[in-house]
């Protein structure tokens, strides 16, 4: 049995009112108008804002059995994350915030590391210890040495630094995000 | 670009390439997969400034008649009026000269990474047109 992140899904939510969703047709077209024009605004206004959009209609559609969507009460989306498991450790493919989620003036957090958490579940189910890793944009370097990654020294053929979280440091992360709701879908 | 099997729950591999596109689309990428007309971008602008078309077509010398046939997308905007109406807006004239296609991107491996593997069309319908983006505003989301 594949232990794909989807089947995390049950019983987890965020911080607040965040639910956490296997990502849908729904969340495409969330994606395409909402997320687009809001980065298209951001971007126009300023050349500086360091936000990676990925073209996660594609993502969603070619891979959606490895995405996860994070998804307010409202149903606005405020996160995606794609992840698959390896042969040693869960890798996390992608992972956005909402565009307004991002950068000076932000509106939400806690959304990256709440979808964070069911990689690491994922990785825990596949017998994995919880570990996790990734490769980070250099901006957002930082942002995971906060949630406690390692950098493993390595850099992949882009030349990103890869870290990593191993399983201990993923437990206590996963400790702050209690489960409690199902999801709805 | 390395890629790796991915087997789907469904039992079907998959090459899944795990670095292509980690650096993103550019602007100009986002607005010709996702907009129906790179003229609808002159329309976000404004209305994310809360602008009707005349007060912005008398503050950049620009006919309405002509402001009105960039936004939807029936005809390309002359360059000095890309450059006015980028003044007005405070946006990114660089970014606007891509969008219409006056400059084209540096063709970088990781940009043509993203295009490459991302490939596909998205349908007519999939597209965000103006009554969309106007939804948006709207609903009061949009706010950059």
């Amino acid at each position: 049995m594949r232990h794909g992140a989807h089947d995390m899904l049950n019983n987890m939510v965020g911080p607040d009112d965040l639910l956490l969703q296997r990502a849908d047709n729904d969340h495409v077209v969330e994606f395409v108008n909402e997320w687009v024009p809001w980065y298209t605004l951001k971007r126009l206004a300023n050349p500086a804002w360091s936000y990676r959009m990925f073209p996660w209609d594609q993502i969603i559609q070619r891979y959606h059995n490895t995405v996860v969507a994070a998804v307010d009460q409202g149903g606005a989306l405020e996160g995606l994350m794609s992840s698959h498991a390896e042969a040693t450790q869960v890798k996390i493919n992608f992972l956005s915030t909402a565009p307004w989620n991002h950068g000076s003036g932000r509106r939400r957090r806690g959304v990256g590391a709440a979808m964070l958490s069911v990689a690491i579940m994922q990785s825990a189910r596949a017998g994995f210890d919880g570990a996790i890793y990734l490769s980070s944009t250099p901006e957002s370097e930082s942002f995971y040495k906060r949630l406690q990654f390692v950098d493993t020294g390595q850099r992949d053929a882009e030349s990103l630094r890869i870290f990593r979280l191993p399983g201990d440091r993923a437990r206590k992360h996963v400790g702050a995000y209690p489960p409690i709701q199902t999801d709805r879908r | 670009m390395t890629t790796k099997k991915i087997e789907l729950p469904s039992g079907h591999t998959e090459d899944f390439d795990l670095q292509a596109g980690s650096l993103g689309l550019s602007v100009s990428d986002v607005v010709s997969r996702y907009l129906k007309k790179p003229g609808h971008v002159l329309a976000l602008l404004r209305f994310n400034s809360g602008e009707d078309q005349a007060s912005v077509a008398s503050a950049t010398g620009i006919s309405e008649p002509e402001l009105k046939a960039y936004e939807s997308g029936s005809r390309e905007p002359e360059l000095q009026h890309l450059s006015a109406l980028a003044t007005h807006y405070e946006a990114d004239m660089r970014a606007l000269l891509e969008i219409f296609g006056h400059v084209s991107e540096s063709a970088s491996r990781e940009s043509m990474g993203v295009a490459a593997q991302f490939g596909g069309e998205l349908t007519e319908s999939e597209k965000t047109d103006l009554k969309k983006l106007m939804q948006t505003f709207a609903r009061g989301k949009t706010q950059a």
